[in-house]
Protein backbone atom coordinates (compact mmCIF):
# COMPACT_ATOMS: atom_id res chain seq x y z
CA UNK A 1 0.00 0.00 0.00
CA UNK A 2 2.63 2.33 0.30
CA UNK A 3 2.39 2.71 -3.61
CA UNK A 4 -1.10 4.01 -2.93
CA UNK A 5 0.90 6.78 -0.32
CA UNK A 6 2.84 7.75 -3.42
CA UNK A 7 -0.27 8.19 -5.66
CA UNK A 8 -2.62 10.04 -3.03
CA UNK A 9 0.41 12.34 -3.53
CA UNK A 10 0.40 12.90 -6.66
CA UNK A 11 -3.13 13.16 -6.84
CA UNK A 12 -2.52 15.69 -4.11
CA UNK A 13 -0.30 17.60 -6.38
CA UNK A 14 -2.83 18.14 -9.25
CA UNK A 15 -5.22 19.37 -6.77
CA UNK A 16 -2.85 21.93 -5.39
CA UNK A 17 -1.65 22.82 -8.66
CA UNK A 18 -5.14 23.76 -10.04
CA UNK A 19 -5.48 25.60 -6.60
CA UNK A 20 -2.48 27.63 -7.25
CA UNK A 21 -3.76 28.42 -10.69
CA UNK A 22 -6.67 30.24 -9.55
CA UNK A 23 -5.14 31.74 -6.59
CA UNK A 24 -1.82 33.25 -9.01
CA UNK A 25 -4.23 34.58 -11.34
CA UNK A 26 -6.45 36.22 -8.51
CA UNK A 27 -3.17 37.02 -7.01
CA UNK A 28 -2.57 39.18 -10.34
CA UNK A 29 -5.27 40.72 -10.15
CA UNK A 30 -4.87 42.11 -6.60
CA UNK A 31 -1.21 43.20 -7.62
CA UNK A 32 -2.39 45.26 -10.73
CA UNK A 33 -5.04 46.80 -9.07
CA UNK A 34 -2.62 47.92 -6.45
CA UNK A 35 -0.25 51.33 -7.87
CA UNK A 36 2.20 51.16 -5.30
CA UNK A 37 4.30 47.69 -6.23
CA UNK A 38 7.74 48.99 -6.06
CA UNK A 39 9.83 47.14 -8.60
CA UNK A 40 12.79 45.10 -7.58
CA UNK A 41 16.65 46.22 -7.65
CA UNK A 42 15.15 49.43 -5.96
CA UNK A 43 18.55 50.97 -3.76
CA UNK A 44 16.04 52.35 -1.40
CA UNK A 45 11.99 52.96 -0.93
CA UNK A 46 10.95 55.62 1.78
CA UNK A 47 7.95 55.00 3.26
CA UNK A 48 6.92 58.53 4.57
CA UNK A 49 3.85 57.44 5.84
CA UNK A 50 4.02 58.40 9.65
CA UNK A 51 1.06 56.10 10.70
CA UNK A 52 -0.42 54.25 8.08
CA UNK A 53 -3.57 54.85 6.21
CA UNK A 54 -6.34 55.94 7.98
CA UNK A 55 -9.18 53.19 7.53
CA UNK A 56 -11.83 56.11 7.58
CA UNK A 57 -13.13 56.02 3.94
CA UNK A 58 -15.51 59.27 3.37
CA UNK A 59 -17.73 58.75 0.37
CA UNK A 60 -18.17 62.24 -0.33
CA UNK A 61 -14.83 63.26 -1.34
CA UNK A 62 -12.02 60.20 -2.82
CA UNK A 63 -9.45 62.19 -2.93
CA UNK A 64 -9.10 62.43 1.04
CA UNK A 65 -7.42 59.26 0.83
CA UNK A 66 -4.89 58.72 -1.60
CA UNK A 67 -1.24 57.13 -2.01
CA UNK A 68 1.27 58.19 -4.59
CA UNK A 69 4.44 57.33 -5.55
CA UNK A 70 7.42 60.00 -6.47
CA UNK A 71 10.33 58.78 -8.31
CA UNK A 72 13.17 60.85 -7.55
CA UNK A 73 16.99 61.51 -8.31
CA UNK A 74 19.06 59.96 -5.46
CA UNK A 75 21.11 63.51 -4.66
CA UNK A 76 17.10 64.76 -3.11
CA UNK A 77 16.95 61.63 -0.72
CA UNK A 78 17.21 63.98 2.29
CA UNK A 79 15.02 66.75 0.91
CA UNK A 80 11.96 65.36 -0.90
CA UNK A 81 11.68 62.87 2.52
CA UNK A 82 11.40 66.13 4.38
CA UNK A 83 9.12 67.69 1.93
CA UNK A 84 6.82 64.09 1.75
CA UNK A 85 6.96 64.54 5.56
CA UNK A 86 5.33 67.86 5.64
CA UNK A 87 2.94 67.05 2.38
CA UNK A 88 1.53 64.18 4.99
CA UNK A 89 1.30 66.17 7.37
CA UNK A 90 -0.69 68.72 5.77
CA UNK A 91 -3.04 66.85 3.90
CA UNK A 92 -4.51 64.00 6.25
CA UNK A 93 -4.63 60.42 4.91
CA UNK A 94 -2.19 60.76 1.84
CA UNK A 95 0.64 58.79 1.49
CA UNK A 96 3.47 59.31 -0.59
CA UNK A 97 5.95 57.11 -1.44
CA UNK A 98 9.11 58.30 -2.57
CA UNK A 99 12.06 56.07 -4.26
CA UNK A 100 15.28 57.27 -5.02
CA UNK A 101 18.06 55.87 -7.19
CA UNK A 102 19.90 57.59 -10.01
CA UNK A 103 17.51 59.34 -12.85
CA UNK A 104 18.51 56.98 -15.42
CA UNK A 105 17.55 54.01 -13.53
CA UNK A 106 14.03 55.87 -12.15
CA UNK A 107 13.56 56.42 -16.06
CA UNK A 108 14.26 52.73 -16.82
CA UNK A 109 12.12 51.69 -14.66
CA UNK A 110 9.50 53.27 -15.84
CA UNK A 111 9.97 51.89 -19.41
CA UNK A 112 10.29 48.69 -17.70
CA UNK A 113 7.03 49.37 -16.48
CA UNK A 114 7.44 50.33 -12.60
CA UNK A 115 4.45 52.24 -11.34
CA UNK A 116 4.92 55.98 -10.83
CA UNK A 117 3.12 59.43 -9.98
CA UNK A 118 5.55 61.79 -10.12
CA UNK A 119 9.56 61.71 -11.81
CA UNK A 120 11.87 64.11 -10.59
CA UNK A 121 15.28 64.06 -12.30
CA UNK A 122 18.78 65.64 -11.45
CA UNK A 123 19.11 66.70 -15.02
CA UNK A 124 16.88 67.55 -18.38
CA UNK A 125 18.50 64.80 -20.54
CA UNK A 126 16.56 61.88 -18.34
CA UNK A 127 13.65 63.60 -18.29
CA UNK A 128 13.75 64.55 -22.19
CA UNK A 129 14.41 60.60 -22.69
CA UNK A 130 11.24 59.83 -20.35
CA UNK A 131 9.29 62.52 -22.53
CA UNK A 132 10.43 60.93 -25.74
CA UNK A 133 9.02 57.31 -24.28
CA UNK A 134 5.84 59.00 -23.64
CA UNK A 135 6.28 58.40 -19.64
CA UNK A 136 5.68 61.74 -18.71
CA UNK A 137 3.50 64.83 -19.36
CA UNK A 138 5.67 67.27 -21.63
CA UNK A 139 4.55 70.10 -19.20
CA UNK A 140 7.76 70.40 -16.18
CA UNK A 141 8.73 72.63 -14.15
CA UNK A 142 12.50 73.23 -13.03
CA UNK A 143 11.86 73.01 -8.93
CA UNK A 144 15.91 73.15 -7.97
CA UNK A 145 19.39 73.43 -9.18
CA UNK A 146 22.74 72.48 -7.90
CA UNK A 147 26.61 72.74 -8.24
CA UNK A 148 29.41 70.44 -8.18
CA UNK A 149 31.89 69.80 -5.70
CA UNK A 150 34.80 67.74 -5.23
CA UNK A 151 34.77 65.52 -1.75
CA UNK A 152 37.88 63.66 -0.13
CA UNK A 153 38.14 61.64 2.47
CA UNK A 154 38.77 63.14 6.03
CA UNK A 155 42.50 61.85 6.03
CA UNK A 156 42.84 63.00 2.85
CA UNK A 157 45.80 60.55 1.84
CA UNK A 158 46.67 61.43 -1.23
CA UNK A 159 46.89 64.62 -0.19
CA UNK A 160 44.58 66.97 -2.71
CA UNK A 161 43.62 70.80 -1.89
CA UNK A 162 42.52 72.18 -5.35
CA UNK A 163 40.71 70.66 -8.27
CA UNK A 164 43.36 70.57 -10.34
CA UNK A 165 45.11 67.80 -7.91
CA UNK A 166 42.83 64.87 -10.01
CA UNK A 167 44.57 64.54 -12.91
CA UNK A 168 48.16 63.60 -10.21
CA UNK A 169 49.26 60.16 -11.22
CA UNK A 170 47.78 57.60 -9.19
CA UNK A 171 45.10 59.16 -7.32
CA UNK A 172 41.79 57.35 -6.93
CA UNK A 173 38.33 58.76 -8.65
CA UNK A 174 35.12 57.82 -8.18
CA UNK A 175 32.31 59.46 -10.81
CA UNK A 176 29.23 59.23 -12.22
CA UNK A 177 28.41 57.06 -15.18
CA UNK A 178 27.91 58.58 -18.49
CA UNK A 179 24.74 59.11 -18.82
CA UNK A 180 24.40 59.17 -15.10
CA UNK A 181 23.40 62.98 -14.27
CA UNK A 182 26.12 63.57 -12.19
CA UNK A 183 28.24 61.92 -13.67
CA UNK A 184 27.73 63.69 -17.04
CA UNK A 185 27.65 67.05 -15.24
CA UNK A 186 31.11 66.19 -14.17
CA UNK A 187 32.30 65.34 -17.19
CA UNK A 188 31.19 69.07 -18.02
CA UNK A 189 33.64 70.51 -15.42
CA UNK A 190 36.50 68.45 -16.90
CA UNK A 191 36.00 69.19 -20.14
CA UNK A 192 35.31 72.96 -19.28
CA UNK A 193 38.72 72.79 -17.29
CA UNK A 194 40.70 71.04 -20.16
CA UNK A 195 39.98 74.68 -21.82
CA UNK A 196 41.95 76.38 -18.99
CA UNK A 197 45.70 77.05 -19.03
CA UNK A 198 46.10 76.33 -15.52
CA UNK A 199 44.35 73.13 -15.64
CA UNK A 200 46.10 71.67 -19.11
CA UNK A 201 44.50 70.37 -22.08
CA UNK A 202 45.07 66.88 -21.25
CA UNK A 203 43.26 67.34 -17.46
CA UNK A 204 39.70 65.54 -18.08
CA UNK A 205 42.22 62.33 -19.93
CA UNK A 206 43.85 62.14 -16.86
CA UNK A 207 41.55 62.23 -14.83
CA UNK A 208 39.49 60.11 -16.45
CA UNK A 209 42.40 57.54 -16.42
CA UNK A 210 42.41 58.31 -12.73
CA UNK A 211 38.56 56.67 -12.56
CA UNK A 212 38.56 53.36 -10.50
CA UNK A 213 34.52 53.26 -10.34
CA UNK A 214 31.96 54.47 -12.36
CA UNK A 215 28.97 54.76 -9.95
CA UNK A 216 25.21 54.18 -11.15
CA UNK A 217 23.93 57.10 -8.68
CA UNK A 218 26.12 59.94 -6.37
CA UNK A 219 25.46 58.63 -3.06
CA UNK A 220 27.46 54.98 -4.30
CA UNK A 221 30.37 58.01 -4.72
CA UNK A 222 29.77 59.53 -1.55
CA UNK A 223 29.83 56.24 0.19
CA UNK A 224 32.92 55.53 -1.06
CA UNK A 225 34.90 58.67 -0.30
CA UNK A 226 33.15 58.40 3.46
CA UNK A 227 34.76 55.05 3.43
CA UNK A 228 37.97 56.05 2.60
CA UNK A 229 37.99 53.84 -0.11
CA UNK A 230 38.93 55.98 -2.46
CA UNK A 231 40.94 59.40 -2.47
CA UNK A 232 38.11 61.21 -4.54
CA UNK A 233 35.06 62.02 -6.06
CA UNK A 234 33.14 64.19 -7.95
CA UNK A 235 29.13 64.98 -6.19
CA UNK A 236 26.83 67.78 -5.65
CA UNK A 237 27.18 70.26 -3.14
CA UNK A 238 23.90 68.87 -1.50
CA UNK A 239 25.30 65.83 -0.72
CA UNK A 240 27.91 66.89 1.63
CA UNK A 241 24.95 66.01 4.28
CA UNK A 242 25.58 66.71 8.10
CA UNK A 243 26.14 62.96 8.05
CA UNK A 244 28.78 62.76 5.82
CA UNK A 245 30.67 66.18 6.58
CA UNK A 246 32.55 64.56 9.55
CA UNK A 247 34.00 61.96 6.97
CA UNK A 248 34.69 64.17 3.80
CA UNK A 249 36.73 67.16 3.34
CA UNK A 250 35.30 69.55 -0.31
CA UNK A 251 37.35 70.91 -2.64
CA UNK A 252 35.69 73.99 -4.18
CA UNK A 253 35.29 74.08 -8.13
CA UNK A 254 35.55 77.60 -9.79
CA UNK A 255 32.17 78.94 -10.51
CA UNK A 256 33.36 80.01 -13.80
CA UNK A 257 33.94 75.76 -14.53
CA UNK A 258 30.95 74.53 -12.70
CA UNK A 259 27.68 73.03 -14.66
CA UNK A 260 24.64 73.95 -12.84
CA UNK A 261 22.61 71.19 -12.56
CA UNK A 262 18.66 71.58 -13.12
CA UNK A 263 16.09 69.06 -11.76
CA UNK A 264 12.98 68.71 -13.59
CA UNK A 265 9.83 67.12 -11.69
CA UNK A 266 6.64 65.84 -14.37
CA UNK A 267 3.45 64.07 -13.98
CA UNK A 268 3.98 60.42 -15.37
CA UNK A 269 1.63 59.00 -18.20
CA UNK A 270 0.84 56.11 -16.25
CA UNK A 271 -2.74 54.72 -14.63
CA UNK A 272 -5.32 57.17 -14.04
CA UNK A 273 -4.23 60.83 -12.81
CA UNK A 274 -3.91 61.83 -9.52
CA UNK A 275 -5.28 64.85 -7.38
CA UNK A 276 -2.47 65.11 -5.23
CA UNK A 277 0.57 63.83 -7.54
CA UNK A 278 -0.39 67.08 -9.36
CA UNK A 279 -0.80 68.55 -5.55
CA UNK A 280 2.78 67.44 -5.02
CA UNK A 281 4.61 69.02 -7.79
CA UNK A 282 2.27 72.11 -6.62
CA UNK A 283 3.74 71.97 -3.45
CA UNK A 284 7.27 71.26 -4.39
CA UNK A 285 7.17 74.31 -6.22
CA UNK A 286 4.97 76.28 -3.41
CA UNK A 287 7.20 78.57 -1.11
CA UNK A 288 6.95 76.31 1.56
CA UNK A 289 8.67 73.57 -0.52
CA UNK A 290 11.51 75.72 -1.72
CA UNK A 291 12.10 76.49 1.76
CA UNK A 292 12.60 73.12 2.68
CA UNK A 293 14.99 72.61 -0.64
CA UNK A 294 16.75 75.57 0.05
CA UNK A 295 17.30 74.45 3.29
CA UNK A 296 18.93 71.12 2.30
CA UNK A 297 21.07 73.20 -0.03
CA UNK A 298 19.29 73.14 -3.38
CA UNK A 299 18.88 76.71 -4.94
CA UNK A 300 15.72 77.64 -6.00
CA UNK A 301 13.96 76.03 -8.85
CA UNK A 302 12.58 78.43 -11.84
CA UNK A 303 9.55 79.27 -11.56
CA UNK B 1 1.87 -3.53 -7.19
CA UNK B 2 -0.38 -6.44 -8.19
CA UNK B 3 -1.92 -6.09 -11.76
CA UNK B 4 -5.89 -6.43 -11.11
CA UNK B 5 -5.71 -3.44 -8.76
CA UNK B 6 -5.60 -0.90 -11.65
CA UNK B 7 -9.45 -3.05 -12.73
CA UNK B 8 -10.74 -1.10 -9.98
CA UNK B 9 -12.33 2.14 -10.67
CA UNK B 10 -11.22 4.21 -7.91
CA UNK B 11 -7.64 2.78 -8.27
CA UNK B 12 -7.62 3.93 -11.89
CA UNK B 13 -9.26 7.39 -11.01
CA UNK B 14 -6.51 7.71 -8.62
CA UNK B 15 -3.81 6.86 -11.74
CA UNK B 16 -4.98 9.13 -14.40
CA UNK B 17 -4.79 11.89 -10.99
CA UNK B 18 -0.99 11.25 -10.25
CA UNK B 19 -0.49 11.15 -14.04
CA UNK B 20 -2.15 14.39 -13.92
CA UNK B 21 -0.45 15.85 -11.19
CA UNK B 22 2.91 15.18 -12.45
CA UNK B 23 2.01 16.64 -15.66
CA UNK B 24 1.04 19.77 -14.12
CA UNK B 25 3.46 20.25 -11.39
CA UNK B 26 6.27 19.61 -14.49
CA UNK B 27 5.15 21.55 -16.89
CA UNK B 28 4.74 24.46 -14.51
CA UNK B 29 8.09 24.25 -13.27
CA UNK B 30 9.16 23.73 -16.98
CA UNK B 31 7.73 26.70 -18.09
CA UNK B 32 8.53 28.85 -14.90
CA UNK B 33 12.23 27.75 -15.19
CA UNK B 34 12.24 28.14 -19.12
CA UNK B 35 10.05 30.92 -20.13
CA UNK B 36 12.36 33.91 -19.13
CA UNK B 37 15.11 31.79 -20.27
CA UNK B 38 13.64 31.72 -23.48
CA UNK B 39 12.08 35.24 -23.43
CA UNK B 40 15.53 36.87 -23.63
CA UNK B 41 17.05 34.81 -26.71
CA UNK B 42 13.68 35.30 -28.55
CA UNK B 43 14.29 39.32 -27.81
CA UNK B 44 18.46 39.30 -28.26
CA UNK B 45 17.80 38.03 -31.65
CA UNK B 46 13.99 39.64 -32.54
CA UNK B 47 14.80 43.23 -31.18
CA UNK B 48 18.56 43.66 -31.82
CA UNK B 49 21.18 43.01 -34.43
CA UNK B 50 22.67 40.11 -32.33
CA UNK B 51 26.04 39.98 -33.79
CA UNK B 52 26.58 43.61 -33.98
CA UNK B 53 25.96 44.16 -30.66
CA UNK B 54 28.17 41.25 -29.47
CA UNK B 55 30.83 42.85 -31.01
CA UNK B 56 30.45 46.45 -29.37
CA UNK B 57 33.16 47.23 -26.77
CA UNK B 58 31.20 46.94 -23.91
CA UNK B 59 30.45 43.53 -24.34
CA UNK B 60 34.15 42.37 -25.67
CA UNK B 61 35.29 44.18 -22.63
CA UNK B 62 33.02 43.11 -20.00
CA UNK B 63 33.37 39.31 -21.67
CA UNK B 64 37.01 39.44 -21.63
CA UNK B 65 36.98 41.09 -17.69
CA UNK B 66 34.86 38.07 -16.93
CA UNK B 67 36.78 35.27 -18.74
CA UNK B 68 40.15 36.45 -16.91
CA UNK B 69 38.90 36.66 -13.55
CA UNK B 70 37.09 33.89 -13.65
CA UNK B 71 39.67 31.69 -14.93
CA UNK B 72 42.20 32.97 -11.78
CA UNK B 73 39.56 32.77 -9.36
CA UNK B 74 38.59 29.21 -10.83
CA UNK B 75 42.20 28.26 -10.77
CA UNK B 76 42.62 29.73 -6.55
CA UNK B 77 39.78 27.75 -5.73
CA UNK B 78 41.07 24.48 -7.00
CA UNK B 79 44.26 24.86 -5.77
CA UNK B 80 43.72 26.17 -2.12
CA UNK B 81 40.16 24.24 -2.07
CA UNK B 82 41.22 20.90 -2.50
CA UNK B 83 43.85 20.34 0.43
CA UNK B 84 41.64 21.87 2.63
CA UNK B 85 38.61 19.80 1.28
CA UNK B 86 41.17 16.65 1.84
CA UNK B 87 41.70 17.53 5.52
CA UNK B 88 38.12 17.84 6.38
CA UNK B 89 37.46 14.90 4.68
CA UNK B 90 40.01 12.55 6.47
CA UNK B 91 40.71 14.47 9.56
CA UNK B 92 38.60 15.18 13.06
CA UNK B 93 39.92 18.12 14.90
CA UNK B 94 38.76 20.70 17.77
CA UNK B 95 36.85 23.18 15.99
CA UNK B 96 36.23 21.39 12.45
CA UNK B 97 32.44 21.63 12.40
CA UNK B 98 32.79 25.66 13.16
CA UNK B 99 35.16 25.62 9.96
CA UNK B 100 32.88 23.18 7.95
CA UNK B 101 30.31 25.38 8.75
CA UNK B 102 32.14 28.96 7.77
CA UNK B 103 33.01 27.19 4.70
CA UNK B 104 29.55 27.03 3.50
CA UNK B 105 28.37 30.38 5.13
CA UNK B 106 28.72 32.22 1.59
CA UNK B 107 26.41 30.46 -0.19
CA UNK B 108 23.60 31.42 1.92
CA UNK B 109 24.67 34.91 2.69
CA UNK B 110 23.50 37.60 0.80
CA UNK B 111 26.76 38.29 -1.83
CA UNK B 112 26.51 42.43 -0.64
CA UNK B 113 27.15 41.25 2.68
CA UNK B 114 29.93 39.46 1.76
CA UNK B 115 31.00 42.73 -0.63
CA UNK B 116 30.77 44.24 2.73
CA UNK B 117 33.09 42.02 4.44
CA UNK B 118 35.98 42.26 2.00
CA UNK B 119 35.66 46.07 2.13
CA UNK B 120 35.89 45.87 5.57
CA UNK B 121 38.56 43.12 5.55
CA UNK B 122 40.89 44.00 2.96
CA UNK B 123 39.34 47.55 1.97
CA UNK B 124 42.16 50.51 2.58
CA UNK B 125 40.52 50.75 6.08
CA UNK B 126 40.18 47.85 6.64
CA UNK B 127 41.47 45.19 9.52
CA UNK B 128 44.13 43.92 7.12
CA UNK B 129 43.64 46.53 4.22
CA UNK B 130 45.04 49.05 6.48
CA UNK B 131 48.62 47.26 6.43
CA UNK B 132 48.43 46.40 2.82
CA UNK B 133 47.67 50.44 2.25
CA UNK B 134 51.27 50.90 4.34
CA UNK B 135 52.49 48.61 1.94
CA UNK B 136 51.32 50.09 -0.89
CA UNK B 137 49.21 47.16 -1.70
CA UNK B 138 45.55 48.83 -3.15
CA UNK B 139 43.20 45.93 -3.47
CA UNK B 140 39.47 47.58 -3.68
CA UNK B 141 38.26 48.57 -6.95
CA UNK B 142 40.58 46.25 -8.83
CA UNK B 143 40.40 43.55 -10.62
CA UNK B 144 42.59 41.31 -7.80
CA UNK B 145 39.13 43.10 -6.00
CA UNK B 146 36.73 41.28 -8.79
CA UNK B 147 39.07 38.17 -8.44
CA UNK B 148 38.65 37.95 -4.42
CA UNK B 149 34.94 38.81 -4.61
CA UNK B 150 34.30 35.65 -6.83
CA UNK B 151 36.70 33.42 -4.64
CA UNK B 152 34.50 34.16 -2.06
CA UNK B 153 31.02 33.36 -2.92
CA UNK B 154 32.26 30.59 -5.09
CA UNK B 155 34.58 28.53 -3.49
CA UNK B 156 32.00 27.12 -0.98
CA UNK B 157 30.54 25.28 -4.14
CA UNK B 158 33.75 23.50 -5.01
CA UNK B 159 34.79 22.92 -1.65
CA UNK B 160 31.67 21.05 -0.73
CA UNK B 161 31.91 18.93 -3.92
CA UNK B 162 35.44 17.88 -3.45
CA UNK B 163 34.80 16.97 0.14
CA UNK B 164 31.54 14.77 -0.76
CA UNK B 165 34.08 13.01 -3.55
CA UNK B 166 37.31 12.45 -0.68
CA UNK B 167 34.41 11.39 1.81
CA UNK B 168 33.30 8.83 -1.05
CA UNK B 169 36.95 7.86 -1.81
CA UNK B 170 37.58 3.68 -0.43
CA UNK B 171 40.05 4.11 2.05
CA UNK B 172 41.20 0.79 1.68
CA UNK B 173 43.06 1.86 -1.55
CA UNK B 174 44.80 4.92 0.31
CA UNK B 175 46.12 2.58 3.14
CA UNK B 176 47.48 0.41 0.47
CA UNK B 177 49.16 3.12 -0.92
CA UNK B 178 51.03 4.02 2.56
CA UNK B 179 51.92 -0.02 2.59
CA UNK B 180 53.56 0.37 -0.72
CA UNK B 181 55.51 3.00 0.68
CA UNK B 182 54.21 6.35 -0.27
CA UNK B 183 53.96 9.74 1.46
CA UNK B 184 50.31 11.36 2.69
CA UNK B 185 50.83 14.06 0.19
CA UNK B 186 51.74 10.63 -2.44
CA UNK B 187 48.35 9.07 -1.16
CA UNK B 188 46.64 12.41 -1.41
CA UNK B 189 47.58 13.45 -5.48
CA UNK B 190 48.07 9.88 -6.81
CA UNK B 191 45.46 8.04 -5.08
CA UNK B 192 42.88 10.33 -3.80
CA UNK B 193 42.52 13.15 -6.08
CA UNK B 194 42.37 10.98 -9.91
CA UNK B 195 39.75 8.46 -7.79
CA UNK B 196 38.13 11.31 -6.75
CA UNK B 197 38.45 13.46 -10.38
CA UNK B 198 34.49 13.31 -10.85
CA UNK B 199 33.48 15.06 -8.48
CA UNK B 200 36.50 18.00 -8.43
CA UNK B 201 35.55 18.18 -11.60
CA UNK B 202 31.63 18.66 -10.61
CA UNK B 203 32.71 21.36 -8.00
CA UNK B 204 34.71 22.98 -10.20
CA UNK B 205 32.31 23.62 -12.79
CA UNK B 206 29.77 24.85 -9.91
CA UNK B 207 32.41 27.22 -8.53
CA UNK B 208 33.26 28.22 -12.35
CA UNK B 209 29.27 29.28 -13.01
CA UNK B 210 29.10 31.23 -9.81
CA UNK B 211 32.30 33.44 -10.14
CA UNK B 212 30.50 33.92 -13.28
CA UNK B 213 27.67 35.32 -12.01
CA UNK B 214 28.82 37.11 -9.48
CA UNK B 215 26.98 40.41 -9.02
CA UNK B 216 26.89 41.74 -5.31
CA UNK B 217 30.17 41.55 -3.64
CA UNK B 218 31.77 42.62 -6.89
CA UNK B 219 29.90 45.94 -7.27
CA UNK B 220 30.77 46.67 -3.22
CA UNK B 221 34.22 45.73 -3.37
CA UNK B 222 35.85 46.37 -6.75
CA UNK B 223 33.41 48.91 -8.36
CA UNK B 224 32.10 48.81 -12.01
CA UNK B 225 34.66 50.13 -14.84
CA UNK B 226 34.54 49.17 -18.33
CA UNK B 227 37.71 47.35 -19.06
CA UNK B 228 38.89 46.93 -15.65
CA UNK B 229 36.25 45.82 -13.05
CA UNK B 230 33.35 45.30 -15.33
CA UNK B 231 32.28 41.68 -15.58
CA UNK B 232 29.27 40.36 -17.94
CA UNK B 233 26.97 40.29 -15.01
CA UNK B 234 28.00 44.19 -13.94
CA UNK B 235 27.61 45.20 -17.53
CA UNK B 236 23.71 43.46 -18.22
CA UNK B 237 22.97 45.63 -15.18
CA UNK B 238 24.31 48.61 -16.39
CA UNK B 239 24.04 48.55 -19.56
CA UNK B 240 20.41 48.53 -19.13
CA UNK B 241 20.02 51.85 -18.27
CA UNK B 242 21.18 53.29 -21.98
CA UNK B 243 19.07 50.47 -23.71
CA UNK B 244 17.66 47.19 -23.75
CA UNK B 245 19.83 45.94 -26.82
CA UNK B 246 23.48 45.07 -24.85
CA UNK B 247 21.55 43.49 -21.42
CA UNK B 248 20.09 40.99 -23.93
CA UNK B 249 23.31 40.25 -25.88
CA UNK B 250 25.62 39.74 -23.16
CA UNK B 251 22.14 37.61 -21.36
CA UNK B 252 22.36 35.57 -24.57
CA UNK B 253 25.73 34.80 -24.52
CA UNK B 254 26.00 34.17 -20.53
CA UNK B 255 22.98 31.77 -20.73
CA UNK B 256 24.48 30.26 -24.38
CA UNK B 257 28.17 29.50 -22.29
CA UNK B 258 26.50 28.26 -18.95
CA UNK B 259 24.35 25.81 -20.45
CA UNK B 260 27.25 24.69 -23.18
CA UNK B 261 29.69 24.13 -20.24
CA UNK B 262 26.86 22.35 -17.78
CA UNK B 263 25.16 20.14 -20.55
CA UNK B 264 28.81 19.29 -22.43
CA UNK B 265 29.99 18.18 -18.18
CA UNK B 266 27.00 16.47 -17.74
CA UNK B 267 26.80 14.79 -21.31
CA UNK B 268 31.11 13.59 -20.56
CA UNK B 269 30.84 13.01 -17.38
CA UNK B 270 27.53 12.04 -16.18
CA UNK B 271 26.70 9.01 -14.01
CA UNK B 272 27.44 9.16 -10.23
CA UNK B 273 29.95 12.26 -10.61
CA UNK B 274 26.62 15.26 -10.58
CA UNK B 275 25.50 14.56 -6.86
CA UNK B 276 25.86 17.75 -5.61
Amino acid sequence: MRSNLVRVALATTALLSFVMLLTACGGDDDATATPSASPTNQPSTVNATPTGPTPTRTPVNVSIEEEITVFAASSLTEAFTQIAEDYEAAFPGIGINVVFAGSQQLRTQLEQGAEADVLATADEEQMDLAASSGLVSGFRFTFARNRLVIIVPDENEAGLTEPEDLAQPGVKVVIGGENVPVGRYGREFLDAASQQSDFGGDFADAVLGNVVSEASNVREIVSAVQLGEVDAGIVYVTDVTQSVSGDVSTIEIPDDLNPEARYPIALTHLGAPKDNAQGFIEYVMSEAGQATLGLFGFAPGVP
Amino acid sequence: MPEQQLDRPEQRLLAAAETLGAGMAGLIAVVFLGLPIFAIIERAFEKTDFFDVISSSVVTEALRVSLMTTAVSLAIIVVVGTPLAYVLSRYRFPGHAVVDTLIDLPIVLPPAVGGLGLLMAFGRRGILGEWLDDAGVEIAFTTTAVIMAQVFVASPFYIRAAKAGFDAVDRDLENVAYTLGSSRSGAFLRVAVPVAAPSLMAGAVMAWARALGEFGATIMFAGSLPGETQTVPLAVYRSLETGIDVPLALSTLLIGVSFAVLLTFRLLAGRGALTL
